[in-house]
């Protein structure tokens, strides 16, 4: 069964169609990049998975089920922004997370906090932006859930950070589970990427395995994109 | 789930009270004793100014208890529900309505916490004071209500009341929470919308109280109140009777607050259900 | 083991190339152990499902082989390795030649500037 499946969903603000019939099916066990211009409905889509929001009309499906309590307990969501309680420190918020997951693992949260040689009684609001982003996608990526959602997870961090959380990412993510990660900057993730969905102004225009897409078009996807998305006059 | 939601509820407030009920039951001995070093003529200025400090600090602090519990809970659900924590909030494997019920008794604990520490601190500092003072006539009055009613009236009578007080904080706190879920449902000016809608809120709820309270004929809340008391005391021998009035009282308070509580449940539930609009 | 990629072409082919050239040259052994795909990957900075595809390839090519329990390794079988070594052989002379044609070199000017170079490098090369 596929962990995460929409049928043509459409979600409005106001008179803008942040989503136009989006329709996408994911299997359990894939990396996939979800890939478009600003405003094209990718933080959209990750709401609406959250149950943060809910579609006009269409359906999203997560293993099978509505959003709802079941689909929240085997999400793992990493939203583009400070989302944690400011006054928290490392220990606080293992104890949160714990409380609240079943899935999640203590012991590999430890082990990856412990490698950024962190004062453990910090609070959160004293880290610098790198230090903060990094402990927000470590307390993600220890649950083991069965879908992780990760919204612009290397955006606004120098390299180094980056490299750091990409191969957060791969070192833990379980093989049965898939992780979808929303981006601007392919060519940094796409070594990365099993598939990749192009969503441009709310539809799913692309839906391809990174492989293909190189042995197709001889190209990086980095490059297709550019070139998919000069055409259509996005920018 | 439900009693982490509560466990992790109370770490998030009980910071910031615990503390401060923690320095006024310090403050209110010091008070006390300084007070009466001053009155007895102890000691030249030094002592004047330590009495006046911690006076004042006792003061300040009796009042902040209060106040600071009040917006507390204001500033704990507009961060943790409307803020950028919400992002956490509404991702956790919970109901809404736990979240919301969760809020409700722990601002309830903090009321009354308040309310048992400020006790508390004035009978220390009166006693530090006036070091004879004996509670007593406290204790014996308490006893001699018990022994008028009876001891399992007495704990009916007490189980009532607490409930009409959760019942009526419930209605408090959800007055500002109604107000604070509508004005979020907007893109800009949340804040003075959800002022708005408090003015609104408090407005219409005015309207309502009236028409149960004393609307026309059979249709108010006194009347009824008054007829349960009748149904209650017919058959019931001179001394007993007397009984009836608290608790026609108390249980009737809770079912008012109850009323009052669930019309500003709606407006709470809803636009975080339907249409749940974080930044 | 050099995990540089280009983002041309699917990195599970480039893995699989970097894989024929080790065993190749004998920078892997004959029946050498692998480590674990997911460990592997890590350490290229891939998604363990290509550096998985890239060793399924070499299986199918023969090249390595799994035994169940214990893991995967490199081939034994020489042959096996001779001939890829001899294909790789072939690939860059195929494609050297090419060069050289298009440079407009005969083949005995070819030939003459093979043995020069070797000479000059007093038989290294």
């Amino acid at each position: 069964m596929a962990i995460f499946e929409c049928a043509e969903i459409k979600k409005h603000y106001g008179s803008n169609f942040a989503l136009n019939g989006f329709s996408v099916k994911v299997e359990p066990g894939r990396i996939v990049g979800l890939l478009g211009p600003n405003g094209s409905g990718k933080t959209t889509l990750m709401k609406l998975a959250n149950g943060l929001l809910t579609c006009d009309s269409g359906e999203i499906l997560i293993n099978g089920e509505k959003p709802g309590k079941n689909s929240k307990m085997i999400i793992s969501y990493l939203p583009d922004k400070n989302y944690l309680p400011n006054w928290m420190n490392c220990d606080k918020l293992m104890d949160f997370f714990a409380d609240f997951y079943a899935d999640f693992d203590r012991q590999r949260a430890e082990v990856m906090l412990s490698g950024l040689g962190l004062d453990r009684k910090q609070p959160i609001r004293q880290m610098s932006k790198g230090t903060r982003e990094k402990v927000q996608l470590i307390m993600v990526m220890s649950r083991r859930a069965k879908l992780y959602l990760l919204d612009e997870p290397i955006g606004g961090v120098d390299p180094a950070t980056r490299d750091y959380i990409l191969e957060t990412i791969i070192r833990n993510y379980d093989t049965d589970a898939s992780v979808i990660i929303s981006t601007h900057l392919i060519s940094d993730v796409e070594k990365i990427l099993d598939d990749v969905i192009f969503i441009d102004k709310g539809k799913n225009v692309l839906f391809s395995s990174v492989d293909d897409i190189r042995s197709q078009h001889n190209r990086s996807v980095d490059e297709y994109f550019r070139e998919v998305f000069r055409c259509s006059g996005s920018y | 789930m439900f009693g982490k939601l509560l466990k992790h509820e109370f770490r998030a407030t009980g910071r910031i009270m615990l503390p401060l009920l923690g320095g006024v039951l310090v403050l209110s001995p010091l008070a006390g004793f300084f007070s009466k070093a001053v009155n007895k003529g102890m000691g030249g200025s030094l002592i004047r100014f330590f009495s006046f400090l911690f006076m004042f600090a006792f003061v300040v602090g009796m009042v902040a208890i209060f106040v600071t519990a009040v917006i507390i809970m204001v500033r704990r659900f507009y961060s943790n529900m409307l803020g950028d924590e919400g992002y956490l909030t509404f991702t956790l494997p919970v109901g809404v309505n736990s979240l919301i019920l969760s809020k409700l008794i722990v601002s309830f604990v903090w009321f009354m916490g308040a309310s048992l520490i400020a006790a508390a601190a004035g009978a220390i500092a009166v006693k530090t004071y006036y070091s004879g003072s004996d509670f007593s006539v406290a204790w014996n009055f308490i006893r001699d209500c018990f022994r008028l009613v009876g001891v399992g009236n007495g704990i009916a009578l007490i189980i009532e009341f607490l409930v009409m007080l959760f019942l009526m904080s419930c209605a408090i706190c959800l007055h500002f929470y109604a107000a604070m879920a509508l004005g979020n449902c907007f893109a800009n000016k949340k804040i003075f919308l959800s002022v708005c809608f408090f003015v609104l809120l408090s407005f219409v709820m005015s309207w309502i109280q009236f028409a149960l309270l004393s609307g026309p004929g059979q249709n108010n809340l006194i009347y009824s109140v008054n007829r349960i008391y009748d149904i209650w005391l017919n058959g019931m021998v001179n001394e007993e009777a007397y009984i009836a009035i608290p608790h026609t009282l108390f249980l009737s308070g809770c079912v008012y607050f109850l009323i009052i509580s669930a019309i500003y449940y709606v407006p709470t539930l809803l636009p975080l259900k339907k249409k749940l609009n974080l930044s | 083991m050099n995990w540089q990629f280009d983002n041309n072409t699917p990195i599970y082919t480039q893995i699989v190339s970097k894989y024929r050239f080790a065993i190749a040259s004998g920078e892997l052994k004959p029946g050498a152990k692998l480590a674990a795909v997911r460990d592997i990957a890590m350490e290229a900075g891939v998604n363990p499902n290509t550096m998985q595809r890239a060793f399924q390839e070499l299986e199918r090519m023969g090249l390595v082989f799994t035994q169940r329990s214990s893991g995967r390794f490199v081939t034994e079988d020489i042959n096996v390795i001779d001939e890829t070594k001899k294909a790789f052989a072939g690939e860059h002379i195929k494609r050297f030649l090419s060069t050289m044609a298009g440079l407009g070199f005969s083949r005995d000017e070819i030939m003459s500037l093979i043995g020069k170079t070797m000479e000059g490098n007093n038989g290294n090369f």
